[in-house]
């Protein structure tokens, strides 16, 4: 696992399940380029206490601490930043684009993250419950669907 | 010539189009200076409370002119009618098999179900062209009890946009809209910036 900048995060290693004896071993791997830009987006979409605009246009801290930590442990298995969307259960909808064209959709609550993409052909969803997946675990979780969706943009091509 | 109606009864045929409408979502409040999507964000494929994906049936084969210039009205009106109006853009369009096969061993319904619109003293008014509560072309997809309601859009979205082919209304002069399209789309549109509804108007103008 690629682990550069050392900086650790209690609060990340906690929120995703990892015991506090291991947070002293863990470190947040090197952020990606666009890791800053995607965390003032998500802080700055948070709803604020008592806001008038309740609209599907705002995040609840919940969702938006569920997405942070995902990214801060993640963003350097990711393509690109993110375009980011809600739904209109009040989810984070992150969009990502991968070279060649392959895409995947992920969708975060306040405790799971859930990719949506095409494999062999077929639609998939793979749920990742971020409370209970510790650093290590999530990171492997994603390093394959990755690898399945590049994958899978690779066949079509080749085909 | 009556403009094209699906029977109220009749099943969805297998070659029948189905349309999408495509209005304009509300953002994330923070995220307002990321680049626009260069595709359709999956708010637009996002079933209601009741779990189920409303659409419109667009014609046998194709988008039928008639039918557009009868829907065309009703989605705009539609747009004026929720908490904050909304710009509507047009249609994707798919054939039903194609919505409702989504991958191996899945199979969907499209159920039929024209709106007569509110009720009037507890009775559903009859059918009435100007009344644009109404809709005789609508349908449902109901989402199957096994599938999540996000999944369910990103199964729809891919294969709306997976048939490439979008439909803007006609000008929005009064009465009914002149046809413009199929637009074969070589990459997904950016709807948000409405530059493809310009283009099929600019010719829809000069055919």
């Amino acid at each position: 696992m690629a682990t550069g900048s050392g900086v650790s995060s209690p609060s990340i290693v906690s929120y995703l399940g990892t015991s506090a004896s291991q947070s002293t071993t863990l470190q947040i791997p090197t952020p990606a380029p666009w890791l800053a830009d995607v965390q003032r987006r998500l802080s700055n979409s948070v709803n604020a206490p008592n806001a008038a605009d309740s609209s599907s246009r705002w995040l609840t801290g919940g969702v938006a601490a569920a997405a942070n930590n995902f990214f801060l442990a993640t963003s350097d298995l990711l393509p690109a930043a993110p375009y980011l969307g809600t739904s209109s259960q009040g989810y984070l909808v992150a969009e990502f684009k991968f070279a060649a064209g392959a895409a995947m959709t992920m969708v975060f609550s306040n405790t799971s993250a859930t990719a949506l993409t095409t494999i062999a052909g077929q639609p998939v969803q793979r749920k990742i419950e971020l409370t209970a997946a510790g650093i290590e675990t999530l990171r492997a979780e994603l390093s394959r669907i990755t690898a399945d969706v590049t994958r899978e943009q690779n066949g079509t091509v080749d085909s | 010539m009556g403009r094209w109606i699906p029977k109220d009864s009749n099943p969805v045929g297998a070659n029948e189009h189905i349309g999408r409408r495509i209005f304009d979502e509300p953002k994330l409040f923070g995220a307002t200076d990321q680049n626009p999507f260069d595709g359709f964000a999956l708010s637009h494929f996002e079933p209601g409370e009741d779990r189920e994906l409303s659409v419109d049936r667009v014609g046998d084969g194709c988008f039928n002119p008639k039918a557009m210039g009868y829907l065309a009205r009703r989605a705009e009106f539609a747009a004026t009618t929720t908490h904050k109006p909304r710009t509507f853009h047009g249609w994707l369009t798919a054939p039903a098999a194609k919505l409702v096969h989504p991958r191996t061993k899945a199979r969907w319904q499209i159920v039929p179900s024209p709106e007569r619109g509110p009720m009037v003293n507890g009775v559903s008014p009859e059918w009435n062209d100007a009344d644009l509560t109404q809709n005789r072309c609508h349908a449902h997809l109901p989402v199957p009890e096994d599938v999540d309601n996000l999944f369910f859009a990103f199964m729809v979205r891919a294969a709306f946009v997976a048939n490439k082919t979008f439909f803007a209304p006609g000008a929005k002069s009064p009465g009914l809209p002149a046809i413009a399209g199929p637009v074969t789309l070589v990459a997904p549109v950016q709807v948000k910036d409405s530059w493809l509804t310009k283009v099929v108007r600019f010719f829809g103008r000069k055919s």
